[in-house]
């Protein structure tokens, strides 16, 4: 190893070094999302259900968002709970960026979740989950343009029942368009991620 | 101890040997390190272990200087000159338990997970434990060959001892750096 | 004829010869490092290139410390 040589290679492995990072710089990696993505993205129907404070709460209202729609119960042992608190710590990893998501928690059980209810229990999760109910008559069709599957299973215990439900998050962009879904157990880091990735646009 | 009667040749003949002995046994060692390596990016993908950029660097910086001091003594060794062979190589004694002190002394202490805590603590702690070892064994092949040294055991022309210890000890320090970047720079430190 | 201060300074030569090859590497090792260190600070995005830093750094320590070229030299040599 002669003194020429190495410095030599010393300045090579430098200026290479430089280079590739610079050209990483300037031409970023395509990010790939870990949720479900929908290419091309599909229509986000518009719904308007009665929030607890007797506002209207409309998804086409919500623009500059982005909405993270999720259908569950209050009776839900395991998958709701989880889901919601998920999403809680990822806007928590968000931090000031989470006030740019909105949590909307709307009942597969109308029968025993009414609005108070539904508020109530969602707010225990975070305080800006916005929690909706309604009629069977106007959840209806918001279940079926999302494809919601909801299947009441009789339980031999003091709840009667439960449902089996679609359990993803639908994401859908400031722009109103169904984007992508998360799908149960992704964990709020991943959230948190494809959400601090999507808020950029 | 080397007898007077043995010739050169027959010298030579066994060094070649020795010499090949040595990197097959740390071949297959280096099978191991390279298992562990593969390991830490199987269970932690593009996640890191949380740890202390500063300590990493130091310990790092101290290993290799350690191996420029292992080099200078063997160098000086091949060359005949025994007091050279003994001060280089008790510089790299001393910075090799400065290394052990380093990751096993302060980076084991400070970590914010122990060895059971998912997959960040069993990679951290089996990769830096194993070569923490292998830093061990080697600072006891360093005392042995600076005893031996002092003793006059060692000649220009034959030092297997010191080449041997050399050569592992530079082995130790190629599998650090391996393990610095993929336990201390490469991917998202985990929580 | 070969006086023996003529020998002790090629000899002493080849000695110092030796030890500045050890510094290059050691030079060597030293700006990778800091390169690693700075690329990983600057642009933690590119772990490949990371581990790109570390393969010449133990090249050089096998070829140029560790001797790996005495394997392939049959008996012929010495140490």
């Amino acid at each position: 190893m002669k003194g020429k040589q190495a410095v030599f290679i010393a300045a090579a492995f430098v200026l290479g070094f430089a280079a590739i990072i610079l050209w990483s710089r300037a031409n970023p990696a395509h990010y790939t999302y870990k949720a479900t993505v929908i290419d091309p993205p599909a229509e986000a129907s518009d719904f308007a259900l009665m929030q607890e404070d007797g506002t209207i709460f409309r998804l086409s209202e919500q623009e500059g968002q982005i909405v993270l729609l999720y259908f569950g119960f209050t009776h839900c042992p395991d998958v709701c709970p989880t889901t919601l608190v998920d999403v809680k710590r990822a806007f928590v990893e968000l931090e000031e960026k989470s006030k740019e998501v909105t949590l909307v928690f709307i009942t597969v059980d109308p029968e025993r979740d009414t609005v108070e209810k539904m508020a109530d229990y969602a707010s225990a999760f975070h305080p800006d989950f916005i929690a909706l109910s309604g009629t069977e008559e106007e959840l209806g069709p918001i279940y079926e343009s999302y494809g919601v599957y909801r299947e009441k299973e009789m339980v031999d215990s003091e709840i009667d029942y439960l449902y089996a439900h679609t359990a993803i998050i639908y994401v859908i962009d400031r722009a109103g368009r169904w984007r992508m879904s998360f799908p149960f157990g992704m964990g709020p880091e991943a959230m948190a991620d494809d959400l601090s990735h999507l808020l950029k646009e | 101890m080397v007898g007077n009667s043995e010739n050169t040749a027959s010298y030579l003949h066994k060094l070649g040997n020795n010499r090949l002995g040595l990197w097959l046994f740390l071949i297959s060692d280096g099978f191991v390190f390279a298992g562990l390596f593969i390991t830490r990016f199987y269970l932690m993908g593009n996640s890191r272990p949380e740890l202390e950029q500063g300590v990493g660097l130091i310990v790092t910086i101290v290993l290799l200087i350690s191996s420029f001091f292992m080099n200078r003594g063997e160098t000086y060794m091949k060359h005949g000159n025994v007091k050279g062979f003994l001060f280089n190589t008790t510089i790299t004694l001393v910075l090799g338990i400065l290394f052990l002190v380093g990751v096993v002394g302060v980076e084991w202490q400070i970590a914010p997970f122990g060895p059971s805590d998912g997959a960040q603590g069993a990679v951290f702690y089996v990769m830096t434990g194993f070569h923490a070892f292998h830093v061990l064994t080697g600072v006891i092949f360093l005392l042995i060959i600076l005893n031996n040294g002092r003793k006059g055991v060692y000649t220009r022309e034959r030092h297997w001892g010191v080449e041997a210890c050399a050569i592992y000890w530079h082995f130790i320090d190629v599998v650090w750096i391996f393990f610095y970047p993929a336990l201390y720079l490469i991917g998202v430190a985990a929580h | 004829m070969a006086n023996d201060l003529e020998v002790a300074n090629m000899s002493e030569e080849a000695l110092n010869d030796d030890l500045r090859a050890g510094v290059w590497v050691a030079f060597l090792l030293a700006i990778f490092t800091i390169g690693e260190f700075v690329a990983a600070m600057i642009a933690p995005e590119l772990g490949w290139l990371l581990l790109i830093a570390a393969l010449p750094k133990a090249y050089f320590v096998i070829r140029d410390y560790m001797h790996i070229g005495h394997l392939f030299e049959g008996d012929g040599e010495s140490h």
